[in-house]
């Protein structure tokens, strides 16, 4: 994943229209775009308050000491950045292609062009793959200048092994991190079921958008006759089967209700869904999640 | 061709080899497809109860195994050739190359036997001074016609020493001499019997002046005396009658004197008596098998006293709707009857005359149609009419053989044949003319044939070969089309088999066929 194949100047120019906002930024970022609760030395005035011992001089207000001589500081928004963090998916299901298309290339161009977004809006990015365990990460990166940094990091990843999507989660929810966003970009097929998968997004305090990559067929896979099926993930899964239509009627009501489980979760902790069709560019389909040009999360 | 041709070995090794085939292509149908997918975990609820299969579904996995099995045995039973080829005798035909008349009918004999197949290592040799191949099984029947016009035939054949030499060569082969071959010594019969199919035996012994008789026999002697010659030696002139000897190997097991025609005589036949003797006196029509008698053992008895001859007769259905009437031959007729026309309503019967029996009747009226004394025949008139014209010489040929032991042969309306002269004490209502074919209708003249005249009577007298019943083929036929039960078919239905169980893992592969 080069930035040359992600983008062009065209939707280079498209993205630099589009924005994440916060509807809340935790204080104690760096300086960024986003407006914080904390007062500080931004731009935008909110309030003033009578001055303490301590206060910047510079913060005094003094047109109204002169009206009414007491001591009152102006109070300023501070903008802060938004800490993005990426949960990127790197189980052998991303990897499955079909017709060339994979769901790990369209993560990865998902996590590419919000990245771009993020970096250009001075928030700080960070990106945690894995697998069935925790890859090396890239813990941070910001400015304008660390998109590069991203696609390298991009680039370099492997995909291979079961999916631990549970205890990835879990160990991003222990690490403690400044609140911010959390991306977590798979296809949440973990053997165990959706129900783990939720409890442990559950357990995460930050803000959730769920970004899932799909491939066309996956809800009705194109398959029949006397099947023995393989986990992709691990050979040693397998489940011996008789597939006809009935059999494919079943698959595809249970997709419905695995996905319809994962709306439901996210319609209740107010996070974002967005899917990602693995066989179309992802940049077009930034428009279903950036409307009217701004992510609010 | 059925199951009771088969040899054991052959019928288990053709099932392995087919049961065998068909549970490779079953074993490659339902072997499963190995198929990554991204998760199980969809397909596991999916699958749901089935996953626990119950032992019906797991045989019905396999009633495709045994369909495809009953459909390849049924192929194998009905089309295959269940006989090996090394199973399959071998004829050898002798052609007397002695220069004398009989040559050209030889040769015509042997090219009618060589288009109806001599098996896998048949030949035509001509029996000359030197022993000469004229035709094998493989060439086409052009090689006999043109290495037959260069044959020579001058000086006497060694038609007796060919004989056993090829008898040495080829042990399981039938030798047939045509068109003459050895003289049978007056009063005897010499016939191969060839095991395999059921054949019609038909021989006939002109032995003394006045005296014939007939030896008509089934399949049954084949069946029980398959390495048997029946033997019909002369008895002394003074002794007049004929006896059939029954030899097996160099062993007679059985003497039976042969009743003069019309002659009934009743047998008895001891309990050491083969079964074959049994069955072989039954078919004989002048010959009545009686009980065996307290202390008759290992012998055959034959009663002097005349025994009422068993009339052959024949019952025409009563068919229905006005529809073809159905033959049924009584257990004593011993002629392939068939009556095809429709009974005309008005069609009168036969007014019984002192000493005539009838002959045939109708069934469902009792009138009967043709009567026949010990010396005359008479059928009803629109018997001999167009429209039933074509039973008539069953008919003909039947009174014949009854009354003047001629051998079966077929008569044929006006128009085809060739001339018999009628005895004149046959004699047809309405006195229409009636021919004869030239050649019998299953049975080709053997060795021995011969005209014989007596008085104003002249008698067609068969040599005694047997034969299998066959159709005529046509005689210009060069290769015979492949027949039903050759086995040439099998490959093709093999192939074709082949295609559609191919056909069958495709779609079952690419899930569009269960």
């Amino acid at each position: 994943v080069t930035g040359k194949v992600l983008f062009d100047g065209e939707f280079l120019d498209a993205l630099d229209a589009l924005r994440i906002v916060a509807r809340r930024v935790p204080a104690g970022g760096r300086h960024g775009e986003q407006r914080s609760r904390a007062p500080g030395g931004g731009a935008e005035f909110t309030d003033v308050r009578p001055y303490v011992p301590g206060d910047d001089l510079r913060t005094l207000d003094w047109h109204l000491l002169r009206r009414l001589d007491r001591l009152f500081v102006r109070l300023y928004l501070q903008e802060q950045d938004l800490p993005i963090h990426f949960l990127l998916d790197q189980s052998g299901s991303m990897a499955r292609a079909e017709d060339g298309k994979s769901r790990a290339r369209a993560a990865k161009h998902a996590v590419a062009a919000l990245c771009y977004v993020a970096l250009a809006q001075l928030d700080r990015v960070a990106i945690w793959p894995f697998a069935e365990r925790a890859l090396e990460p890239l813990p941070g990166a910001s400015g304008t200048h660390g998109f590069q940094r991203v696609l390298a990091f991009l680039s370099g990843l492997a995909d291979d092994g079961t999916t631990g999507l549970v205890e990835a989660v879990d160990r991003f929810a222990r690490r403690g991190l400044r609140r911010g966003l959390c991306v977590v970009v798979s296809d949440f097929f973990d053997p165990r079921g959706i129900e783990p998968v939720v409890a442990a997004l559950q357990r995460v305090r930050h803000r959730l958008l769920l970004v899932r990559p799909v491939l066309p067929h996956e809800a009705r896979p194109e398959l029949g006759g006397e099947l023995e099926l393989l986990d992709c993930e691990d050979a040693d899964r397998t489940l011996k089967l008789t597939v006809d239509r009935a059999v494919l009627d079943r698959h595809e009501a249970a997709y419905a209700e695995f996905t319809q489980a994962l709306l439901r979760f996210a319609r209740r902790v107010g996070a974002g869904v967005w899917t990602v069709r693995a066989e179309l560019p992802v940049v077009p389909q930034l428009g279903e999640l950036f409307r009217a040009g701004a992510l609010a999360v | 061709m059925n199951w009771a041709a088969l040899s054991p070995l052959t019928a288990a090794l053709g099932l392995l080899a087919v049961s065998g085939a068909v549970l490779l292509l079953h074993v490659l149908r339902v072997r499963l497809r190995r198929v990554p997918v991204d998760t199980l975990l969809f397909f596991q609820v999916a699958a749901g109860p089935e996953r626990r299969r119950t032992l019906w579904q797991r045989l019905a996995r396999w009633l495709p195994l045994l369909v495809a099995w009953l459909l390849a045995a049924a192929l194998w039973n009905a089309f295959a050739d269940l006989r090996d080829a090394r199973e399959r005798r071998s004829t050898l035909v002798v052609v007397p190359a002695d220069g004398s008349a009989r040559l050209a009918a030889a040769l015509a004999q042997a090219r009618e036997l060589a288009a109806h197949g001599l098996g896998p290592e048949g030949k035509v040799i001509a029996a000359g001074a030197t022993p000469r191949l004229l035709w094998r099984s493989g060439e086409p029947l052009r090689c006999l016609d043109l290495r037959a016009a260069d044959l020579v035939a001058s000086g006497p054949s060694h038609v007796d020493a060919t004989v056993r030499a090829l008898r040495e060569l080829v042990p399981d082969g039938e030798v047939f001499v045509a068109g003459g071959g050895p003289q049978p010594r007056p009063g005897c019969l010499q016939v191969w019997l060839e095991d395999g199919p059921p054949q019609e035996l038909v021989a006939a012994l002109r032995g003394a002046e006045g005296l014939a008789c007939e030896l008509w026999g089934k399949e049954a002697i084949v069946a029980g005396a398959p390495a048997a010659e029946v033997v019909r030696l002369p008895l002394p002139e003074a002794a007049g009658a004929l006896e059939l000897r029954l030899v097996r190997g160099s062993e007679v097991v059985a003497r039976v004197p042969c009743p003069a025609p019309g002659q009934a005589r009743a047998v008895v036949l001891g309990p050491g008596v083969p079964a074959s003797v049994g069955l072989a006196v039954r078919s004989d029509p002048q010959l009545v098998l009686r009980e065996p008698e307290a202390g008759a053992a290992g012998a055959v008895h034959v009663a002097c006293e005349p025994a009422e001859p068993p009339l052959p007769r024949l019952l025409i259905g009563a068919g229905t709707g006005g529809g073809p009437r159905t033959p049924q031959a009584t257990a004593h007729c011993p002629l392939p009857l068939s009556l095809r026309d429709l009974r005309r309503a008005e069609a009168p019967a036969l007014d019984m005359r002192a000493g005539e029996v009838p002959w045939v009747i109708d069934a469902g009226s009792g009138a009967p149609l043709v009567v026949a004394t010990a010396s005359s025949v008479r059928i009803a008139s629109w018997l001999l009419e167009e429209e039933a014209r074509r039973d008539v010489p069953v008919l003909v040929a039947g009174s014949l053989r009854w009354l003047h032991g001629l051998p079966s042969v077929a008569l044929a309306p006006a128009g085809g044949g060739v001339d018999l002269p009628l005895a004149p004490p046959f004699a047809t209502v309405g006195g229409l003319p009636l021919l004869v074919t030239g050649a019998p209708s299953t049975v080709p003249a053997g060795p021995g044939t011969q005209t014989v005249r007596s008085g104003s009577h002249e008698r067609v007298v068969l040599g005694f070969q047997a034969v299998a019943a066959a159709p005529r083929a046509p005689a210009e036929t060069q290769a015979p089309p492949a027949p039903i039960g050759s086995g040439e078919l099998l490959p093709w239905l093999l192939g074709l088999g082949l295609l559609l169980v191919a056909l069958d893992l495709f779609l079952h592969a690419r899930g569009r066929w269960p």
